[in-house]
């Protein structure tokens, strides 16, 4: 079943009704019920803080010690299911020094292992590169076949069409029932009209970098441009984040030296981390609001969902004076209306700007490639 | 270097010789190495236990690594002196070597337990030393959450400063204003990564602290024994040494 709807529509606080979760910041209204008939597991967006032990081994075979099943069977059940993933080089590493990607693997992987009846998912791909989606999409296409309920908030329904038997929409705090989906409901929507615009010869770099469990990147010598687009991609692992990291600033290399002359705004992909505000009208100003704004300026940033968190966190940044705006998988957990508006902004603003994004959303770096002065591949 | 450096586990560091060692001979170096700091006054002495910690650190950490800690340690180094000058006469300047020498055994050894040993193995440590359950899973959990929050604070406080760069509304007052975004940042971060932590220990079915079993549980090898040996026969060495200079 699928559940899709726009930023704040409320998927994820529904996700968590079911399993009758505590649901922080203000809700208004709670009625009805919910019967939950079988076992489940859910994994929810936010996937640092799910994280349990210190060993992806112990950490997805948490459910499994609880349940006090002898320790050479949950050894070999982890084995099975790391192997379908091809995940068996990391289960001696310690979770937390992993990618974002690789954690929400890790988390996907400690819900799997519990064989439930009902399977909650928040977003689950919305942090995987295209070989690890594909990866969880066939296995939930065959837990599919094995009678289990998986219950998907996703805001692209058209990329998991063959999934779903079961479509709700959420709008304006109302439940559609779209019924069963068609393989080609959704193949029209696109990312719309976007200015003509178009670098003719992008340049292309295949840099050599080095990620340890702590971070630090070497052997990196190029040039970087005052203005323009730079798009930088590369599968789970690669090290996008920690090259981002390394160029704002944040984070040191160990050796030789990265450093940008200009001053540089960083979007983080956690966005709890970029405010402080008592609520979006002191985040946003006083001028030029912008019209989704409005019915929640008096709101804490931090009671938003993840997807209006993220676009406020956009805002800033575009209006912002800084030279250099650094995003990191800014289209994450956006619908195809909000990612059109940053593929927009972005171009407009990679005219006067230098723009340094990371990406592994292939919908997104499709769009935007044909725009980026260098194309970084790690 | 942050502090997190200091106090975070490390996976390469726990795989060297020393590092992957039992918890309980670990945990009885360190506390052998602690006392004798206590115990010795003589600065040759000290010396030689701060040399046994280096050397271990080295293996365990690198060389880079503890030169990099012990330039930071300069300006700690420097109040713990300027202290001492004020608490005690400049004749009795052998005390100011004294403890800023044992300063450095203490966080040394500190380093050397914390960056090897997993909240996970101090968890099976504390079970199989009998220590009560609750107690045991209140540490585990404690240190999980202290790291998470003490690297949040690092990551957060860099994040605002880039942004607030912009402001300069904010600059004027800095510093408090500094402590008030932390701890608003913070705070409900904290909260929501509470919650989560909880839903997610509730949906994997958790119910309340039990005899962990650990997947790798660690067992005593010939190597921990051979190590137990040296850190027993260090104190013996080090007696010998100093009734040698005492004669």
């Amino acid at each position: 079943m699928l559940i899709s709807g726009n930023i704040g529509s409320g998927k994820s606080t529904l996700l968590r009704t079911i399993l009758k979760g505590f649901i922080p910041g203000q809700i208004e209204t709670i009625s009805g019920n919910c019967e939950i008939m079988g076992t489940t597991a859910m994994v929810l967006q936010r996937i640092k803080s799910q994280i349990l032990t210190f060993s992806v081994e112990e950490e997805i075979s948490t459910s499994l010690s609880y349940k006090k099943i002898p320790r050479q069977l949950r050894k070999e059940m982890v084995k099975n299911l790391v192997r379908e993933f091809d995940f068996e080089d990391y289960i001696q590493r310690d979770p937390r020094l992993l990618s974002s990607g690789e954690q929400q693997i890790t988390v996907i992987l400690a819900a799997l292992i519990q064989k439930p009846d009902i399977l909650l998912l928040d977003e689950p791909f919305s942090m995987l590169d295209h070989e690890n989606s594909q990866k969880l999409y066939s296995f939930l296409m065959k837990l599919k076949t094995n009678n289990t309920t998986i219950v998907i908030t996703h805001h692209h329904p058209e990329r998991i069409s063959s999934l779903i038997d079961l479509h709700l929409k959420l709008a304006d705090g109302m439940v559609t029932y779209l019924g069963p989906i068609s393989k080609n409901t959704f193949q029209s929507q696109s990312y719309g009209n976007i200015e003509n615009y178009e670098n003719s010869n992008p340049v292309h770099y295949t840099i050599d970098i080095d990620i340890g469990y702590t971070k630090f990147i070497k052997k990196i010598n190029l040039k970087i441009p005052n203005k323009g687009l730079i798009l930088i991609k590369g599968k789970n692992g690669s090290g996008k984040t920690c090259l981002l990291l390394t160029l704002s600033g944040i984070i040191n290399p160990i050796k030789g030296k990265i450093s940008l002359e200009t001053h540089n705004i960083f979007l983080p992909q956690d966005t709890y981390n970029f405010f402080w505000e008592k609520d979006v009208q002191q985040v946003i100003g006083q001028n030029n609001i912008p019209v989704w704004l409005n019915s929640m300026l008096d709101k804490s940033p931090f009671v938003l969902s993840e997807g209006q968190r993220k676009k406020l966190a956009l805002e800033v940044i575009f209006r912002s004076e800084s030279d250099c705006l650094i995003l990191d998988e800014p289209s994450q957990a956006l619908d195809i209306e909000t990612s059109m508006w940053i593929v927009n902004s972005i171009i407009q603003h990679s005219k006067l700007k230098l723009i340094i994004i990371s990406s592994n959303d292939l919908f997104f770096i499709n769009q935007i490639s044909r725009y980026a002065n260098m194309i970084m591949e790690l | 270097m942050n502090l997190i450096d200091l106090l975070n586990y490390e996976d390469n560091a726990a795989k060297t010789w020393i590092g992957s060692r039992d918890p309980r001979v670990k945990l009885i170096c360190s506390i052998m190495i602690i006392s004798l700091s206590i115990w010795i006054k003589q600065i040759f002495l000290l010396i030689i236990v701060f040399i046994f910690i280096f050397l271990i650190n080295t293996n365990v950490l690198g060389k880079r690594f503890i030169l990099t800690y012990l330039w930071n340690m300069k300006i700690i180094l420097l109040l713990l002196i300027i202290s001492n000058l004020l608490l005690f006469s400049f004749d009795q300047i052998h005390l100011l070597f004294l403890n800023a020498l044992k300063f450095l055994i203490f966080t040394s050894t500190f380093i050397f337990f914390n960056k090897t040993t997993s909240p996970d193995k101090i968890l099976d440590l504390l079970i199989k030393l009998h220590f009560p359950i609750n107690l045991s899973w209140t540490v585990y959990t404690t240190i999980r959450q202290a790291t998470l929050l003490i690297e949040d604070i690092i990551y957060q406080n860099k994040i605002q400063q880039l942004r607030r760069k912009d402001n300069i509304r904010y600059s004027r007052i800095f510093k408090i204003h500094t402590m008030y975004m932390l701890l608003t940042s913070i705070l409900s971060r904290g909260i929501t990564t509470s919650i989560e932590f909880a839903d997610a220990l509730n949906t994997r079915g958790w119910n309340g602290p039990h005899n962990k079993l650990p997947l790798n549980p660690t067992k005593f090898t010939l190597n921990d024994f051979i190590f137990l040996i040296i850190t027993m026969i260090f104190p013996l060495v080090l007696y010998s040494v100093g009734k040698l200079i005492i004669n």
